[in-house]
């Protein structure tokens, strides 16, 4: 009877641990990527009661209760050494240890790639801003780092046996960029061809050596004298803790080997520079000639110190869409780099960057009306929430006006712009609110296959019809 | 019973307390060919599983030292050496020449080279070999350079003359002149020599100078000479394209010409007409004088270079010919 009491009380003191503990142990601190919630107030903001006080501690409970980061790494470890299976629905567990970010699964298995329509989009809007940045007397070049499983999909789960195309859509992109010449540092075919692993196990991105590698892929086909580091003293040591690490196992897991190179840095940040994590960086002081812009994600993060010691100046943003043209007229660099990783390539097809659209011209002569006026092809006009500047002029086109390289032109008052391929059947461009001067906006839009043009759809917008 | 039982329980303890004294930790440093892994690891623990701790493969060929096998209990460096296949030019000629680890320095004296005063290597002497590696033995050389009114004197690497050029940022046109020529080899104390060729077109006013033509008058006595009509000198424009070497003319040649005025020809009556003899005079004191030579003709032949010059074919009434040139 004794032994059955110590055991119950034994029990509820397990259970009870989590919550009496937090009088001691809080969890305080959090491996996932947001802000913990505070302890909810008994009153709401107007002096009323808190009816959802609640649901509001639940949430404070589920963030704080003691040895939650120990508990969740516990739970981990139990799940991927007897089931091999992630208990993180980002993370997927592969072989020897390896992690992957699951939301690559679609296009590691090929299920989720790219319509030819949308290749062609893609490749179609990165030409228009390389045009803008070229036109505007700067160097332009786009670097995509594949995702993991593209490069090392060896290690990818049980999943083989289900992939149902082993093309990428970095590899159906790369044609159509080198046909529409758009400057491209082909980081997967580097990869491709180094026998060494670059990328690390349970993280992400590329290592340290891959991250040198791409830098010297990226200012290479910049054409900008540049140091390799190629007799930079080099160690490894096991000291990285991966980002799907940290996810799935909390602070515990298991350090990986890196690489470290013995760089003297040079430049020196310019603005209140916390981490290589920051939205926005401003670096001067390198040792290199002109000034760069990059556009970068994550995987700019390791490129950023060696980078910013090739030039004078440069200007480092995370931004999503890229306002382009607002910081080339404020910065005008001489060199402006887009990267973005394979798995997030169609942020360019979604939220193109923000330039003013390019004119383009449309002989009077090569214009028809479509038989069918009252196609499915949409128009609205609204200010561009990213940027009060611009009007954003949008739609859709019927299905049937579209093959996979017809080009859509819209015409303002008169005068025609090339606009973003947006998705499969979308447009979309922005036009500075200062060059509408004339009421009502009187839209059209064209349809363009070679030299063709077809008016699919017409409207005229009053100005009280906008939005400020 | 029970006292055996809390010895036994004792025993295992201590044997267990002993097993994690004698198991320590300790950090091990691999070198692979100059890249340094630090890596701690539990010990006694063979040299082979702390390679596979750091994740280092070896392939066929690389050597380990210690060896494989050796367990280590403290910390100690583990240096790999991995073969390596280089690709090596001496003189133009490329061999491959396989080493276990080693520097640019141990690859040389591997091959018996001592580089001399003029000899280079394209890598550092204490790099490290790696699999694949280019290494070419090259010489450098003085040579001077005249071109452009300067003289260049400069220490060069280059294997050509055209090479040596574009290391001293000179542009070669096409037309200039190279001596030796871009494709020769460079050899120490060379004098090399850059003519700038440039070309001109220029246009020359000249005169066609007229013809004088003979013609027979019979209304005009024989031995009489008449000019029946003026003769005018023409003009023509001439196109030459002219060679300069280094600004001084070298040659030039006619590209075109336009006749702007034609010569007028001189035209001479010579009198035809039989006078009746005269009565004989008494025969004069003193010997007659002989009869006047006077010009038939007078004929131009240019040069068939389009200069415009050559030689008038001059043809007198005595039947005589010469030659006049212009």
């Amino acid at each position: 009877m004794k032994k059955h009491l110590i055991f119950v009380i034994a029990c509820i003191a397990v259970c009870l641990l989590p919550f009496v503990g937090m009088a001691v142990h809080p969890t305080t601190t959090s491996t996932e990527n947001k802000v913990m919630s505070s302890f909810p107030s008994l009153a709401a903001e107007d002096g009323s009661l808190n009816l959802d006080f609640f649901q509001e501690f639940e949430e404070y409970f589920n963030e704080h209760f003691a040895f939650r980061n120990e508990l969740v790494f516990a739970d981990a470890k139990l799940q991927t050494s007897l089931f091999s299976v992630s208990n993180v629905d980002t993370v997927t567990y592969g072989k020897d240890g390896w992690l992957y970010y699951t939301s690559t699964l679609g296009d590691y298995l090929g299920f989720h790639r790219m319509s030819d329509r949308q290749i062609y989009n893609l490749a179609h809007n990165l030409s228009l801003a390389r045009e803008y940045v070229e036109g505007k007397g700067s160097d332009f070049i786009l670097a995509i780092p594949p995702n993991k499983n593209t490069l090392y999909g060896e290690h990818m789960p049980y999943y083989d046996s289900y992939i149902a195309d082993p093309v990428h859509n970095i590899d159906l992109l790369a044609p159509k960029l080198m046909e529409l010449e758009v400057p491209y540092a082909d980081l997967a075919a580097m990869f491709r061809n180094e026998n060494e692993v670059l990328y690390l196990k349970r993280d992400s991105h590329w290592n340290m050596k891959g991250a040198l590698m791409a830098y010297n892929c990226i200012m290479d086909g910049l054409g900008y004298p540049h140091m390799d580091y190629s007799d930079a003293p080099v160690t490894r040591a096991k000291n990285e803790d991966g980002d799907l690490n940290r996810m799935l196992y909390t602070f515990y897991g298991e350090k990986e080997l890196n690489y470290n190179y013995d760089i003297q840095q040079k430049h020196t940040y310019a603005n209140d520079f916390k981490s290589v994590e920051d939205g926005w960086i401003e670096t001067t002081g390198g040792t290199g000639n002109g000034t760069l812009l990059m556009f970068r994600d994550s995987f700019g993060n390791t490129l950023i110190p060696l980078a910013a010691d090739q030039f004078e100046q440069a200007w480092f943003t995370k931004e999503v869409p890229y306002g382009l043209e607002s910081l080339m007229e404020q910065h005008q660099p001489d060199a402006v780099v887009f990267e973005k990783v394979e798995r997030n390539l169609s942020e360019y097809i979604n939220m193109p960057p923000i330039i003013s659209a390019p004119e383009e011209d449309i002989p009077q002569t090569s214009k028809a009306m479509m038989e069918n006026e009252n196609s499915g092809t949409t128009i609205a006009m609204e200010s561009l929430d990213f940027d009060f500047n611009y009007y954003k002029i949008s739609g859709s086109i019927e299905d049937s006006l579209l093959e996979d390289e017809t080009d859509i032109i819209v015409g303002i008052n008169g005068l025609y712009y090339k606009a973003y391929h947006i998705d499969t059947n979308d447009y979309a461009l922005y036009i500075k609110k200062e060059n509408i001067t004339t009421y009502p906006v009187e839209i059209e839009v064209l349809t363009k296959n070679l030299d063709t043009c077809h008016v699919v759809q017409a409207k005229k917008i009053n100005e009280g019809e906008l939005l400020p | 019973m029970r006292t055996m039982k809390k010895m036994m329980m004792l025993g295992t303890a201590m044997f267990l307390l002993l097993g994690l004294c004698a198991c320590g930790k300790a950090t091990m440093t691999v070198n692979d060919g100059g890249t340094t892994t630090e890596i701690e690891v539990s010990v006694p623990r063979t040299v082979e599983k702390i390679l596979e701790d750091a994740e280092i493969t070896l392939k066929d060929g690389d050597e380990v030292s210690p060896a494989l096998d050796t367990k280590i209990s403290e910390a100690q460096e583990i240096v790999i050496s991995r073969k390596s296949t280089i690709h090596l030019t001496v003189d133009g000629e490329t061999k491959d020449v396989v080493m276990v680890g080693g520097t640019i320095s141990d690859l040389l004296e591997k091959e018996g080279i001592t580089l001399g005063e003029k000899q280079h290597v394209n890598h550092e002497l204490d790099e490290r070999l790696t699999d694949g590696m280019e290494v070419k033995i090259f010489y450098s050389f003085g040579i001077e350079v005249l071109c452009d009114g300067k003289t260049i004197t400069q220490e060069t690497e280059t294997a050509t003359v055209g090479d040596a050029l574009a290391e001293l940022e000179i542009t070669v046109g096409k037309d200039d002149r190279v001596t030796p020529a871009v494709t020769e080899p460079v050899a120490d104390g060379m004098k090399i020599v850059v003519n700038r060729v440039t070309f001109e077109t220029i246009v020359e006013k000249e005169t066609l100078e007229y013809e004088t033509t003979y013609e027979n008058d019979s209304s005009i006595s024989k031995g009489q000479e008449q000019v029946s009509k003026n003769g005018e000198n023409g003009e023509k424009e001439v196109s030459y394209k002219v060679t300069y070497v280094d600004g001084t003319e070298e040659s030039r040649e006619v590209v075109e010409e336009k006749v702007t005025k034609e010569p007028v020809n001189k035209v001479v009556a010579v009198g035809t007409k039989e006078e009746p003899a005269p009565e004989p005079e008494p025969a004069p004191e003193t010997a007659p004088a002989a009869p006047e030579r006077s010009v038939v003709s007078k004929k131009a032949f240019y040069d068939c270079d389009g200069s415009g010059h050559g030689y008038y074919e001059i043809t007198y009434s005595d039947g005589s010919v010469e030659y006049e040139e212009f």
